[in-house]
């Protein structure tokens, strides 16, 4: 009588001390539906996860602000090129144990650095693609030439033809990609480079001509299109469900329009879990353990797909979609296929830095594209090697 | 004119022009040189004044500038920044409020612990050559351990033009600058964490730039507003060295009234030195407008007493004129009655009595020519009688002319008769011997 008395205060304590872990994100469509899916997952194993809401922008300073100040989570969903602050993210390689078994292996390399695992993969695309209003547009253009001519007719009926949030690096990137402007390759910086000077001017004639505001930003670009007011929009998977559900039987998905005939090739990297501080060997890393194997499971991923129209890693939910996928997912699908792959190299994530500086430089009218490149090669050169100190 | 001045008329107008201009002339000219001398006191307390309100401001404005610095400077996102570029966004955010914050200021920057600058605001700071400004960084941060906030006076002509020129895009829009010196603030970023004492580092610094140019632009731009006076900056001291160009310097500081005024802030021990100055003829101006007022005020009265002293003069000397008539006509012998009216009294009464005058005087007149008359009949007698006793005493004298005459002719004639008979006489004797001896010869 006294043991099993005995035992059932140890199980009471054990569950009344169960680990809690806390869980970042920057999911702006998953800020209902991740906390859900953490109430679930306590409901089954008395672990309690708070899920953190971190704005797109802020996750990776947050994250860094939180190694340094001893306040990380447990656990981040990330885009993958975030592992490219490994060093400062106190990020370290994961062994075999963490990984589900039905990852799709096209997946892995994403979260793999020098031969190690810094992540673990749960959602697939996180990339660019054209939506548009159906409404406005029965074929969507393939070019930017032909949007242009549309553009003409879109406004002549009060529809402003385009929008996106034209002063991220993301976005740009697809653009100069179709000059052949890489910002890495082979972990070196490779910014200033005629193809990228091509690319600098393009976009910036776009805007100049009128084609798109320069001033847009993520509201404009998400909130304006869902309203009506534009009829095309480049935008990511992460929007989706949104979309999809605020435009109905108008919606349509199709691929980059191609520039001189070259295709834009968006950058994608996936969403991966990355832990921060070397949480995996915390005190709380079986609890932990078994979150990360939750959150890769079949169930999970499927929801992932189903609530937030998120591509999942997971091989079967992937067959699954592929054999069910309509018009507008396989354009998705397609562009995803025309893709550039971030490697979540330390020079990547320099080079975003050094873009940002040199194409802010250029686009304000204040230095020449010469000199906007060359900043950009500069600061993302330093920045990289101030990582690797 | 002088014989004009001599006249009555002329006299009493100039009287009345001078009394009238004189005085009022020496009062306002007075009152002018009392008030011109009251107004330079007065600018040169106003120029105290504002002089002083400026280093008040300016120097408030330095200590901001330096608090809200210093307190940039302990942000996390700008130390972060520092540390690496995922912060940069947020802090170039905070760097664009604090420069807007502070007009004086050109650009603010963070710089990392290699003296790079990974954020600036202006964006265009990022060209910027940072080698004239490395080796403070450098020092700075080899000081790590004492490392706080600093103030540094950099003079580089060619820094100054660079970070004026990379900001503009025509080079029209840049201004010539009055000062090569820039003051270079840099604030230390340490990165520090709780319990994790070995991440405390200097991870870079908070560097501000203050041109001097921009510091003297935004402090002209104050002393626009002071009291009217068109007060402007003549020289800006630091350790008794300007820091204003000298071919920026206004070249006749002689024709200003000057003031100095010093100016102290923490965070350095240097003493800065403000000349301002107000321009002598402009801060006179108003008194030289005085004048000119005074001056057109005196011909306009000039011309308006004129016509005054002229209507005035012709009241009282017309009236003068006309007693002056009437005794030049009385003078001449016209004594007839006139009944003069006058305007004054006093020459009514002169009029009356000249009249009652000319009155006598015909009567006397008449009374002498009456007399006259007699005396010219009796006389005309008298003259009757003594033209016959001359008429008498002439033929008299007639007569004896003629006997007189007669009596004379017969001695000539005898005289003559005498004088021809001698050489005739001679003439014949000599004739005759003349004769004889012809012919004798004969």
């Amino acid at each position: 009588m006294n043991v099993i008395i005995g035992l059932v205060a140890f199980f009471m304590v054990a569950t009344s001390v169960a680990a809690e872990l806390r869980l970042w994100h920057q999911k702006e469509e998953g800020r209902e539906w991740l906390p859900k899916l953490a109430e679930q997952y306590e409901a089954a194993t008395g672990v309690k996860v708070h899920v953190s809401f971190r704005p797109t922008g802020e996750l990776r300073a947050s994250l860094l602000r939180g190694v340094i100040e001893g306040n990380t989570p447990h656990v981040a969903i990330v885009p993958s090129d975030f592992i490219g602050d490994y060093h400062r993210l106190q990020l370290t390689p994961l062994g075999d144990q963490w990984f589900g078994s039905r990852i799709t292996p096209s997946a892995m390399p994403l979260v793999t650095l020098a031969g190690n695992h810094y992540g673990i993969p749960i959602l697939g695309g996180n990339h660019l693609m054209l939506f548009y209003n159906k409404r406005y547009v029965k074929q969507p253009a393939t070019s930017w030439q032909e949007l242009a001519v549309q553009a003409k007719e879109l406004r002549s009926q009060g529809i402003e033809p385009i929008a996106w949030k034209y002063e991220e690096m993301y976005w740009f990137t697809a653009f100069a990609t179709a000059f052949g402007a890489f910002p890495v390759s082979d972990n070196q910086i490779n910014l200033d480079t005629p193809e990228m000077r091509a690319g600098l001017e393009f976009y910036k004639r776009i805007a100049d001509k009128g084609l798109v505001d320069p001033k847009c930003d993520y509201k404009c670009a998400f909130d304006d299109f869902n309203s009506g007011q534009y009829a095309y929009v480049i935008n990511g998977d992460w929007a989706y469900g949104e979309m999809a559900e605020a435009l109905g039987d108008n919606f349509g998905v199709s691929v980059l329009p191609s520039i001189a005939g070259n295709s834009m090739m968006p950058a994608y990297s996936g969403m991966a879990l990355i832990f921060p501080a070397d949480s995996t060997n915390g005190p709380d890393a079986d609890a932990l353990m078994d979150f990360v194997h939750f959150i890769q499971s079949k169930q999970v991923q499927l929801g992932f797909f189903q609530e937030l129209s998120l591509l999942p890693v997971h091989q079967q939910v992937i067959e699954q979609i592929m054999a069910t996928a309509d018009d507008n997912q396989k354009a998705s699908l397609a562009q995803l296929k025309q893709g550039w792959a971030v490697p979540p190299t330390p020079a990547l994530t320099a080079s975003w830095l050094g873009m940002s500086k040199g194409f802010q430089l250029y686009i304000s009218g204040h230095g020449t594209v010469e000199q906007a490149t060359n900043m950009m090669q500069r600061f993302a050169e330093h920045e990289l090697k101030k990582s690797n100190k | 004119m002088l014989e004009g001045m001599r006249t009555l008329r002329g006299s009493l107008s100039a009287v009345i022009l001078l009394g009238a201009l004189v005085p009022s002339l020496l009062i306002a000219s007075y009152l002018i040189e009392r008030f011109r001398s009251a107004s330079e006191a007065s600018t040169m307390a106003a120029l105290e004044k504002n002089a002083t309100l400026l280093t008040l401001d300016v120097k408030r404005d330095y200590e901001l500038l330096l608090a809200a610095a210093e307190q940039l400077s302990s942000d996390p996102d700008v130390i972060y920044s520092a540390y690496t570029g995922a912060f940069g966004a947020k802090a170039n955010i905070k760097l664009a409020r604090f420069t807007q914050l502070h007009p004086s200021v050109f650009g603010a920057m963070v710089v990392d612990s290699l003296a790079w600058p990974v954020e600036a605001t202006p964006t265009t700071l990022g060209l910027l050559d940072m080698a004239p400004m490395t080796p403070l960084l450098t020092d700075f941060f080899n000081d790590s351990k004492q490392a706080k906030i600093q103030i540094n006076d950099i003079e580089n002509a060619s820094l100054l033009s660079d970070i004026y020129n990379i900001q503009h895009k025509d080079v029209e829009d840049v201004k010539e600058l009055r000062s090569d010196h820039l003051f270079m603030v840099m604030s230390p970023l340490w990165l520090s964490a709780v319990d994790k004492a070995e991440l405390h580092e200097l991870v870079g610094a908070m560097v501000v730039l203050l041109p001097v140019h921009t510091l003297i632009e935004e402090a002209q731009k104050r002393l626009l507003h002071g009291d009217g006076l068109d007060i402007v900056i003549l020289d800006l001291m630091m350790d008794n060295q300007s820091l204003i160009r000298p071919e920026s310097k206004l070249a006749e500081v002689n024709d200003y009234i000057v003031i100095d005024v010093p100016m102290r802030v923490s965070q350095s021990t240097d003493t800065i030195v403000w000349t301002l100055g107000v321009e002598r003829a402009a801060a006179l101006q108003t008194i030289d407008d005085l004048q000119l007022e005074l001056w057109l005020i005196v011909v306009g009265l000039i011309l308006v007493l004129s016509v005054v002293a002229f209507w005035l003069a012709r009241y009282v000397v017309n009236p003068i004129n006309s007693v002056n008539k009437l005794v030049a006509s009385y003078a001449g012998a016209d004594y007839s009655k006139r009944s003069l009216k006058l305007p004054f009294r006093e020459l009514q009464q002169m009029a009356n009595v000249l009249e009652q005058m000319a009155q006598r005087i015909v009567e006397d007149q008449h009374k002498l020519e009456q007399r006259v008359l007699n005396r010219t009949y009796e006389l005309q007698n008298a003259n009757n009688e003594l033209n016959h006793t001359m008429h008498q005493l002439k033929a008299t004298q007639a007569q004896l002319v003629e006997v007189e005459k007669m009596s004379l002719l017969g001695q000539l004639v005898a005289g003559i008769a005498h004088e021809i008979n001698t050489p005739v006489g001679v003439a014949v004797t000599a004739a005759t011997m003349l004769e004889q001896q012809v012919i004798e010869l004969d």
